[in-house]
């Protein structure tokens, strides 16, 4: 019985990814895939089909250049992640500030979905490790790309802007502010104390977001690494408030 | 059956505490955790006062705020220091420790204060170094705050005279 549904998973596996690129089939015209059958659906944007380019490398099993970045079109054996292709690449999105957590998400449990290593329970050595490799990039990448700040600080990163450590803030009056929220943080006490320095940590956080985003939209990198650095200190609250919370014991 | 159930239900606020106390005394130094567990010299002096200097200062890369205040009698001797520090166990030992070795100092050797010594006294680890120079930067600060305000002071007794 086990043998057989995983038979079925691997039948699947290979008609979902070869059959979904080449095959025109209603579901796939629906989608608009037939329209490029040479791009890979999982990372559509993605759309060379030169088998010499960095981004589709000779397979490790058969040998030969594949068209697929995940997926030999040849053995359809899983290929290495891409190492020159950044998170957002590699789960599909365009490299913006501001996306669509929901789409992520989808995107995201849809890769683990084929690429979660028990899926490759069953496969060579040699693939499971590669199903291990590529489902724990994946997971890098999504947990990198869901909370707001560490996405900013990765597009930073992207442009080769980084938070040196070391390096002092001495804006007297923003640290003033900082000093007084964290003493109030310490001061709350009873549940609604806790509750209305967390809605008040929140609001000031959510205002940040919206503000890097505007700094993103419009390119302009110094202001939005003035902003992610701001939400570094609320978010340093964010996360005593939680502490706090747990340890009383109440619930988000 | 039920033993089972009561003791999963109780499994996971046990965890979340276990994983939220234990997990300086993995990581930490033992001077680390005497400073983080009995801070010296925990607490705010008056800002205004002409004998005191504030150094407030901040690590963009950890979030972490630090404010360090100093009193200074006529002699130029540092007499009190105080800190409040809100960022992790290596930056809250560190500031105390700096609290502790001022003290006592005049303006002038408390400048000479390295974040090497602090980190080496705290045997802090290469990620933790810059807990450190947060410390020093935060002394620096103060100090540099207490000066321009003894120079603004000088400044008015020279109008008025």
């Amino acid at each position: 019985m086990l043998i057989v549904t995983s038979i079925q998973k691997l039948i699947f596996r290979r008609v979902s990814f070869m059959g979904t690129m080449d095959r025109i089939s209603p579901s796939n015209v629906k989608k608009g895939l037939w329209k490029n059958s040479r791009t890979c659906t999982l990372l559509p944007h993605i759309q060379c089909s030169r088998p010499w380019c960095s981004l589709h490398p000779i397979c490790w099993k058969c040998g030969n250049g594949n068209n697929s970045v995940m997926f030999c079109k040849n053995c359809n054996a899983l290929q290495k992640p891409n190492k020159n292709i950044n998170y957002y690449d590699i789960l599909g999105i365009d490299s913006t500030f501001d996306l669509d957590t929901n789409d992520l998400t989808k995107k995201y449990r849809r890769l683990q979905s084929i690429l979660h290593p028990d899926k490759y329970a069953s496969s060579s050595e040699n693939e499971r490790n590669i199903s291990e490799e590529y489902s724990s990039v994946v997971n890098k990448a999504y947990s990198t790309l869901l909370p707001p700040l560490a996405r900013g600080l990765y597009l930073l990163e992207l442009q080769g802007v980084h938070l040196e450590e070391g390096n002092v803030q001495t804006n007297p009056e923003f640290l003033m502010e900082l000093m007084e929220r964290n003493e109030e943080v310490g001061q709350a006490n009873s549940e609604s104390e806790i509750r209305a320095v967390s809605e008040k940590n929140k609001k000031m956080l959510n205002d940040l977001i919206k503000e890097a985003s505007k700094a993103f939209k419009a390119g302009n990198v110094e202001e939005a690494k003035e902003v992610l650095i701001k939400m570094k200190y609320f978010s340093s609250i964010e996360a005593k408030i939680k502490v706090l919370k747990i340890n009383k014991g109440y619930m988000e | 059956m039920s033993l089972f159930a009561a003791a999963s239900r109780k499994l996971p606020s046990t965890l979340l505490r276990i994983r939220s106390s234990s997990t300086p005394a993995l990581f930490y130094h033992e001077k680390v955790l005497d400073h983080y567990e009995n801070p010296r010299n925990v607490g705010s002096l008056d800002k205004n006062d002409r004998r005191v200097g504030t150094g407030l200062v901040g690590a963009p890369a950890c979030g972490d705020v630090m404010k360090l205040q100093i009193k200074v009698d006529d002699d130029g001797k540092i007499i009190d220091a105080k800190f409040k520090t809100f960022g992790c166990g290596s930056a809250i030992a560190s500031s105390s420790l700096a609290t502790e070795w001022v003290k006592g100092k005049t303006v002038d050797e408390a400048l000479k204060l390295k974040n090497t010594d602090i980190a080496k006294e705290l045997s802090l680890p290469p990620v933790k170094l810059h807990c450190s120079m947060l410390a020093e930067d935060a002394i620096k600060a103060a100090l540099s705050d207490y000066k321009i305000k003894q120079e603004s002071i000088n400044e008015e007794k020279a109008k008025s005279t």
